[in-house]
């Protein structure tokens, strides 16, 4: 009996301790001036930029939380049609049906880059080499020989195939949900060609950026027009709904200098706000 | 005046009727029942709610057309699964071929050819391997052996059937052969005497007459076994690599129908959305199919049984009776040897994992990865901590006392045998059937819906119907082992049937609900498909019970999935897991000898009080 007691008691203490943990969090995190939470979901290839943005806001505000979140872009514009996330995220254009309803800002320019392998002796490829190997299977200059995709929700292998004009790929080309994957393969494999964000780059050493019809994938030559494998970054609000003020704050903050600088350091063109 | 009263007094003992049928006794009895119902309701909510989400999907794109359909393009809005379909069949049957054989000689070879010094530790190993996480089993896989299948094949990308057929077949071993194991354990002894006792060697008994008696036992693994390489997810979503076609190539990139779902739900809207979770409804339907075979299989198994005629073989048996008459039965001899080469496989894979990961993880163990503020972009596990707490705490709050609830009602209060305790049952069996990534569709389409994104209570929330038949079946086991007696004892001294319950019967049956206890965080630890759409995927430490968070192994996940250079830190999580499971089936180990220690000792106290209680007799009798 005694020890049946304890256990029952030391289970009610356990739930207590629990719930009261719960409810002090909740407690806390009020809504004066700039303190809160901001949601933000919606494209994987926004994320990371995002999610550097967010920090650095938030390094800044201490009582301010932005949860940034994946999805895809699909994601991002539905959520931020139907209101539940305060930002959505897309890496690409806002047009047609996406558009009703919410208003979008581009805040940056991203390129798409080919990625071979450090070892990989092509330096050059082209559109239509390309177009070749991910629908027909056909060898880039005999060397490159396989091709990796990303899965089918991914905005990345949305905008390269509306580019590149693909519409099927090649029976059994692995795509693979994360790009970190993609980067991984390609850089193993020297007769394998993949597709990355160009903010990538940099931070991968095994692997190499591809020249695009002559073009070096370079956040100069993205923001020149002469690399035309590139698409907007965009964040989305519900315009009926508007955004809030901690909200535009922040909004405002990835246009001030100092955000400019993490979008450069992260690979991206800067644009000016429309 | 008069009629008044007397209606008055009708009043009244209308009210008394009620009372006296509202006692505590009945009250509890009510409650149990309703606990015990629970798991009838749980299946029903998860059939009806996927296949309510799915309805849309079906009638725009056509039942047959789903089904039979060979092209999956949500751009286009096609969808068809005939060859994912396929490539689970395929794959579930290889896997289930391979495991099983060894699984079937594993669990021989703990049997019967064991050295007994080494049983304990090799049985507990077995166990552990069912104890590590689908997601370590994927990175290992992913990192371990697909650049070997890459170097001997030559091909260029390593994902497909082999792959995961590999790894899968790994991960379901223990499942069969520890059911293997039990039943061949139950093998009456005058079988294994009598096969002896006819001339026939060792080898040819255990082969010959031992396994073909066991069969039944097997099979119903064997089915198990099914159910886990169908649902199996985070492991396969991992190896297979992700394109739509038909299995014809055994190293090919494909999809299964959970890999499909893993890889897409997360980022799908609308009709996508819709046809995945139709997906999940194929899934289940396949599901249900493999726990009604199941439950059919058990069924004949009880009725074999005789349990009066019955005594198991102790393992001094098994020591003292291997006379060698003739050299015959060379094929069983040969099978023992494969026995001994399969135990050494089976451990040798259990050893690579674990120290592999172990290696890859522990450098990256350091404080600030483990205890640092966590960024979203620069991400630490102390939210993973946090998260791990919260959803083992809010889970074992709610399905513990649920659990033991219905346990209660089954082993005290039901009528052995009735349809309804049968019923219950079933649904238990098929509750803990149900792989977790459907658990994680009905999470999302039922909790996250309800408290509006996805977050950590929904993701507890979703533990709970998981861990649900675990406790249930753990207590149950060990309030039926309860004896009678003291039952009879108590109600002889004048205690009620719900005293008798929870100050007689339940401390007796607390190994079992602690036993239940630590499997139940060992699936929570390990779970990763149920809480990726249901916990949420955020790096942040959870604000509170309503905001998302990630445990160890969806951090693990997540960590491979973003385009960030954290990989080290997956190791990290990964490293963490394995000792986890370690801790837990050392602390198994450790309760389970206490346990049986305190019974022995209140055994040997007993007899010594009756041998003292003889010594008197005989001092008398000589006096």
């Amino acid at each position: 009996m005694k020890k049946l007691t304890k256990v029952i008691m030391s289970g009610a203490a356990v739930a207590a301790i629990g719930a009261s943990m719960a409810f002090g969090f909740t407690a806390c995190g009020g809504g004066d001036g700039l303190k809160g939470t901001i949601t933000i979901e919606g494209s994987t290839s926004v994320q990371p930029l995002m999610q550097k943005l967010a920090d650095a806001y938030m390094a800044e505000h201490d009582g301010v939380t932005i949860s940034v979140g994946g999805g895809g872009s699909g994601v991002g514009v539905s959520k931020a049609k139907d209101g539940t996330v305060d930002l959505g995220m897309a890496s690409k254009k806002i047009e047609g049906d996406d558009a009703t309803g919410i208003t979008a800002i581009q805040i940056a320019t991203d390129g798409i880059a080919l990625i071979a392998s450090k070892n990989c002796t092509v330096t050059n490829v082209t559109k239509s080499e390309v177009y070749e190997l991910y629908v027909n299977h056909t060898a880039i200059q005999g060397i490159i020989t396989d091709a990796i995709s990303r899965d089918g929700t991914s905005g990345t292998r949305e905008a390269f195939q509306d580019i590149m004009d693909i519409e099927t790929l090649y029976e059994n080309q692995p795509e693979l949900q994360s790009q970190d994957t993609v980067i991984q393969e390609v850089g193993n494999k020297t007769n394998v060609i993949g597709y990355c964000s160009l903010e990538a780059l940099a931070v991968n050493d095994t692997i190499k950026g591809l020249n695009f019809e002559g073009v070096a994938p370079t956040a100069e030559n993205v923001s020149s027009g002469a690399y035309t494998l590139s698409r907007p970054f965009n964040i989305m609000y519900n315009t009926e709904k508007g955004m809030n003020e901690l909200t535009a704050d922040f909004v405002d903050f990835i246009f001030s200098s100092a955000a400019a600088a993490i979008i450069e350091a992260n690979g991206q063109v800067v644009v000016a706000r429309k | 005046m008069a009629e008044i009263k007397t209606e008055e007094k009708q009043k009244r003992s209308f009210k008394e009727v009620v009372a006296a049928a509202f006692t505590k006794e009945n009250i509890a009895k009510g409650v149990f029942t309703a606990f015990a119902a629970f798991s009838i309701l749980a299946v029903f909510a998860i059939i009806f709610y996927i296949l309510y989400d799915s309805i849309p999907a079906f009638r725009e794109v056509g039942f047959f057309n789903f089904i039979f359909g060979d092209v999956w393009n949500p751009k286009t809005d096609e969808y068809g699964i005939l060859p994912m379909i396929l490539t689970t069949i395929v794959l579930t049957v290889l896997s289930v071929i391979i495991g099983t054989v060894l699984a079937i000689f594993t669990a021989v070879f703990i049997v019967y050819y064991c050295p007994k010094p080494i049983k304990k530790v090799y049985t507990q190993m077995v166990n552990l391997l069912a104890g590590i996480p689908s997601i370590v089993y994927a990175y290992f896989g992913f990192e371990m052996i697909k650049p070997i299948i890459e170097d001997m094949s030559g091909e260029t990308f390593g994902y497909g059937i082999l792959l995961s057929m590999i790894i899968l077949s790994v991960m379901i071993l223990p499942t069969i052969a520890s059911i293997s194991k039990n039943s061949l354990e139950s093998v009456p002894a005058q079988y294994y005497e009598g096969s002896l006792a006819l001339g026939n060697t060792k080898n040819q008994t255990v082969f010959k007459v031992m396994l073909p008696a066991a069969k039944n036992g097997i099979l119903a693994a064997v089915i198990l076994g099914i159910g886990r390489a169908v649902g199996e997810t985070m492991a396969v979503q991992f190896l297979l690599g992700g394109s739509v076609a038909y299995p014809t190539d055994f190293i090919a990139a494909i999809s299964s129908l959970t890999s499909k779902i893993a890889q897409e739900f997360g980022e799908s809207t609308g009709l996508h959305r819709q046809a995945l979770i139709a997906v999940g409804f194929i899934l289940l339907i396949f599901i249900l199919i493999i726990n009604l075979a199941l439950w059919f299989v058990k069924r004949n198994n009880a009725v074999a049984g005789n349990s009066f005629f019955t005594r198991k073989i102790k393992e001094s048996d098994i020591e003292h009776t291997s006379p060698n008459y003739k050299r015959t039965g060379t094929i069983q001899d040969a099978l023992r040897i494969v026995c001994y080469v399969v135990a050494v496989i089976v451990a040798a894979a259990l050893l690579s994992i674990v120290l592999y990961t172990l290696i890859k993880g522990l450098p990256e163990v350091t404080w600030h990865n483990m205890f640092g503020r966590s960024f979203n972009s620069k991400p630490t596990l102390a939210p993973a901590f946090v998260t791990t707490t919260y959803i083992i705490l809010i889970s074992l709050a709610i399905a513990l006392p649920l659990g033991i609830g219905a346990a209660i009602y089954l082993n005290e209060y039901s009528k052995r045998g009735s349809k309804f305790v049968n019923t219950i049952r079933l649904f238990i069996d098929t509750l803990a059937g149900v792989p977790s990534i459907l658990f994680g569709l009905f999470g999302y389409i039922f909790f996250v819906k309800l408290f509006g994104s996805a977050c950590v209570l929904a993701g507890a929330l979703t533990m709970v119907l998981m861990i649900l038949p675990t406790i249930i079946r753990s207590t149950e086991q060990s309030l039926s082992e309860v004896p009678d007696s003291m039952r009879e004892a108590s109600y002889a001294l004048g205690a009620g049937k719900l005293r008798t319950v929870f100050v007689v019967v339940l401390p007796q049956a607390l190994p079992g609900i602690i036993t239940a206890i630590i499997l139940s965080i060992g699936r929570i630890v390990g779970e990763s498909a149920a809480l990726i759409f249901t916990a949420g995927s955020s790096f942040l430490m959870p604000q509170d019970i309503l905001s998302p968070g990630s445990t160890f192994a969806v951090f693990m996940y997540n960590l491979q999935a973003e385009g960030l250079d954290t990989k080290f830190l997956a190791y990290a999580a990964g490293a963490i897991l394995i000792i986890f499971v370690l801790l837990l089936n050392i602390l198994i180990m450790l309760l389970e000898n206490y346990f049986n220690n305190k019974a022995a000792n209140r055994k040997g106290r007993i007899r010594t009080f009756i041998d003292k209680l003889r010594k008197k007799e005989v001092k008398n009798e000589e006096n």
